[in-house]
């Protein structure tokens, strides 16, 4: 799991073009979104295609993404259980 | 109704951004003109920086300088022109696109490829819910914006942003060598009036001003006529709708003009038509030239209109601009007049105020 | 004095009809135009539906007598159809003394052809002239013979109402005593994979305005409006004068529309004004209401506040014709300008039921003797553009 999350933090950074952040920048346990990282709807939408291009799993509803996107913790926990 | 230029901002290949005067050393460039660009972390946090491409980072740190610089964020329009707006994104998306074969593709580079991406921008750092449109017509995307903003001051408004902002990629350089628009390289920018062959030098760059009804200590000129002509193609008719427009229009002649900036970009056969109008229309007037500073894009007549600022407010004209020894004195009215293989010509008359 | 500003001619094509009559044909029997790709070449071929027009780009150059081995770009091709029609319906001859101009909007200008040739360059490089926006109003301002004034705008999905919008001023101005202005947008695999890439499309056919709605089907099409002052169309056809026109920024976010609708509400609330008209003088608002969820509940929420809850009666065109983008807003000015001509509302087809948030839902049929005096026709867009126009019967 702890490699997991690094390796997520690295890709988000790569994925969102963060540039000049590293991966003990960002806590897993704070919010992605709003009052923590500040990302957006847009990020999420960059973020599901992370999901399907790195680990095979895709959503059909963007609106899932509110739950699993809401740290890098939960989805990391996502990914685990839904990896293919 | 006067419209005067309270603030003018540009970021170019040479060193401009926030220069009073116009730099006496150029920067030589044998390839492509690219942008000197200042440290974009003294304007954006890494969170805003994570979306910005080239273009949308040195067009939205010009305008900051230009609001900075008129003292108001307050404006009743943002109007931008761009020929080509966002390329990098839309390279971006549309290579991704094509290698994948329309496979995963992400929307961040779509949705940024929009050519009013940059106006956007300026609207949203600025919370400005204001009138805000975006002019993408060749070399005359700028001076379109500008013309709007005249209109808008004459409807009541009072402080409006208005910018020219195109960029050059490696990748739009290299397509359009095949159809021929470049100088074979290498050759240098400081050689372009004195070119024989065809083909121009790639530039970019943003210049933003703060247009505005109001007169102000710091103002820099008068803002007397925008006219753009689509095709007139016989010169005698292009000079007499310039003569009668500005007469219409400023109640000036042509001898009020005391100098003339010309678009000369290197490529023969265009500036053959400048040579034409210089050596008949303004044999009497001051010639000077800009685009060995930026080099040619869609939107370079806004950079020769920040040019025009420094050379009216400064009432001095650096030798390389000039094209030949001085006739005049003063510099009391300024005409930058542009064009691109005798369409699209576009005239600007600046005034001291 | 500003010069009153009247539309004299009108030029369509779009999924639901090659011309004008065509179009309003469609309008009225509840024929709409969205369907599979056949035209366009894409691997979303079976998946998504589109307001396609069925005219490959040679039979788009047959009925414009182009040669075949033009350079043009489906964009510019749409808009020179429209325009034709434009003109020759408001009677226009080249060459006479008017001051005209023409001015087109569009998003991405020659994208379709350029995405087919970008990666070879050994079989055509003419792409690399016909990208360029401006382009496409040049091709235009040609084939009419138009030489004075000429420029084009881009601001995403409201180009055709500011194009039309810049028409109006510059005549009021008096810089300009005609104007043949409107937007453009074929469809492309760019724009496709775009909107795909945000999960905006729905695969079904869209439903503005439902409670259910998922998305938008692009489209394609050219719409095309000769504006003219007054004095210079006194005795022939008017079909309806240009009274209102506002265009704001809702500065939020690239995409998404505030959750206020503050810019979407400030275009109307300044059209209004500059129309001098009261929301109640309003008889029918032809919408934006792409299908999008964003979309439909902000606008939604700002016609609830800008007619304080006694909102006339709405419909979004858009289930009949897709998006067309950079055409929507010129193609939705003539649909408003047809809605005065014949006293008419056009239904918002799919619609089920109302959104839960807001009290309102769109006129689902066929409304005629509606009592048309002023429409209202709204276009937003990415970037926050939003733009409203005003019509309104002489």
């Amino acid at each position: 799991m702890d490699s997991l999350i690094k390796k997520l933090k690295e890709e988000i950074i790569d994925q969102l073009n963060l540039e000049g952040m590293t991966p003990e920048d960002i806590n897993e346990k704070e919010p992605l979104f709003g009052e923590g990282l500040g990302l957006d709807s847009i990020d999420a939408l960059e973020l599901t295609l992370l999901l399907e291009r790195g680990y095979g799993i895709k959503l059909e509803n963007p609106q899932e993404g509110k739950k699993i996107f809401a740290s890098v913790e939960t989805m990391a926990k996502y990914i685990e259980e839904n990896r293919k | 109704m006067s419209i005067f230029i309270n603030a003018a901002q540009a970021i170019s290949p040479q060193q401009t951004f926030l220069k009073d005067q116009l730099p006496g050393e150029l920067v030589k460039y044998d390839g492509i003109m690219q942008c000197i660009l200042p440290d974009f972390k003294n304007y954006f946090s890494a969170i805003e920086l994570r979306r910005m491409s080239r273009i949308i980072k040195f067009s939205s740190a010009t305008a900051q300088e230009c609001i900075n610089e008129a003292g108001t964020n307050k404006m009743d329009a943002i109007i931008t022109g761009t020929g080509l707006g966002c390329l990098e994104d839309t390279e971006k998306f549309l290579n991704k696109m094509l290698d994948t074969d329309e496979g995963l593709l992400t929307p961040t580079t779509f949705i940024q490829s929009t050519h009013n991406t940059l106006g956007g921008k300026i609207a949203l750092t600025n919370n400005c819910n204001e009138y805000n449109i975006t002019y993408a017509h060749k070399t005359v995307s700028f001076e379109s914006a500008l013309l709007d903003a005249s209109l808008l001051i004459k409807e009541g408004e009072k402080n409006i942003l208005v910018g020219g902002i195109d960029e050059i990629t490696e990748e739009n350089y290299n397509l359009r060598k095949h159809i021929n628009q470049w100088k074979e390289e290498p050759f240098s920018n400081l050689d372009i009036y004195n070119s024989k062959n065809s083909g121009c030098k790639a530039g970019e760059g943003a210049a933003y001003f703060m247009v505005s009804s109001n007169k102000t200590d710091n103002s820099y000129a008068e803002l007397k006529m925008t006219d753009i002509y689509y095709k007139l193609k016989n010169p005698s008719l292009l000079a007499e709708n310039f003569k009668n427009n500005l007469k219409s229009k400023t109640g000036m002649s042509l001898n009020d003009i005391d100098f003339v900036l010309f678009g000369f970009n290197g490529d023969v056969k265009s500036d053959s038509y400048y040579h034409q109008i210089k050596d008949t229309l303004f044999k009497d007037q001051d010639h000077g030239y800009f685009k060995h500073y930026c080099g040619e894009y869609d939107t370079s007549a806004s950079f020769g209109l920040w040019v025009a600022t420094r050379i009216i407010k400064n009432n001095y004209i650096p030798d390389n601009i000039l094209i030949e020894k001085r006739k005049r004195k003063n510099i009391n009215n300024i005409l930058l007049f542009n064009q691109e293989n005798n369409e699209n010509h576009s005239f600007i008359v600046l005034s001291k105020c | 004095m500003e010069n009153r500003v009247f539309v004299t001619g009108m030029g369509i094509i779009s999924a639901i009809g090659n011309n004008l009559e065509e179009n309003f044909d469609s309008l009225i029997n509840k024929q709409h135009g969205i369907s599979k790709l056949d035209i366009l070449k894409t691997v979303h071929q079976d998946e998504l539906l589109c307001g396609e027009i069925k005219l490959t780009n040679n039979d788009l150059l047959k009925r414009l007598d182009l040669p075949e081995s033009n350079t043009y770009a489906r964009t510019t091709l749409l808009s020179i159809i429209a325009a034709k029609e434009a003109f020759n319906d408001a009677g226009l001859k080249s060459k006479d003394s008017a001051r005209t101009g023409v001015i087109v909007g569009t998003t991405v200008g020659g994208m379709d052809k350029s995405e087919r040739f970008y990666k070879r360059l050994d079989e055509n490089t003419d792409f690399i002239q016909s990208h360029n926006c401006g382009f496409t109003t040049e091709k235009v301002a040609d084939y009419l013979d138009v030489n004075h004034f000429v420029t084009s705008l881009s601001t995403a999905c409201s180009s055709g109402a500011n194009a039309i919008m810049l028409g109006a001023r510059l005549i009021k101005h008096g810089i300009l005593d005609r104007a043949i202005v409107g937007g453009t947008d074929a469809i492309s695999k760019f724009t496709l994979n775009g909107f795909k890439t945000l999960f905006l499309l729905d695969p079904n056919p869209c439903s503005p305005f439902d409670k259910d709605r998922k998305g938008l089907n692009l489209g394609e099409g050219a719409g095309i409006i000769v504006l003219e002052k007054g004095e210079i169309c006194k005795n022939k056809k008017r079909y309806s004068e240009i009274t209102g026109y506002a265009n704001n920024n809702d500065a939020y976010h690239q995409t998404a529309t505030s959750p206020d609708a503050k810019g979407p509400y400030l275009c109307m609330k300044n059209a209004l004004e500059k129309s001098k008209l009261k929301p109640q003088d309003i008889s029918y608002v032809n919408v934006h209401g792409t299908g999008t969820d964003n979309n439909d509940i902000t606008e939604g929420l700002a016609l609830e506040k800008i007619f304080e809850n006694t909102v006339p009666p709405f419909s979004s065109t858009k289930a009949y014709t897709g998006h067309t983008l950079g055409a929507a807003g010129a193609i939705e000015a003539i649909y408003s300008i047809l809605s005065i001509e014949n006293n008419i509302i056009f239904p918002n087809l799919n619609f089920k039921q109302a959104i839960p948030e807001l009290s309102l839902s769109p006129a689902t049929v066929v409304i005629e003797n509606a009592g048309i005096e002023n429409v209202m026709s709204n276009s937003f867009g990415f970037g926050g553009n939003g733009t409203t126009l005003i019509f309104s019967k002489e």
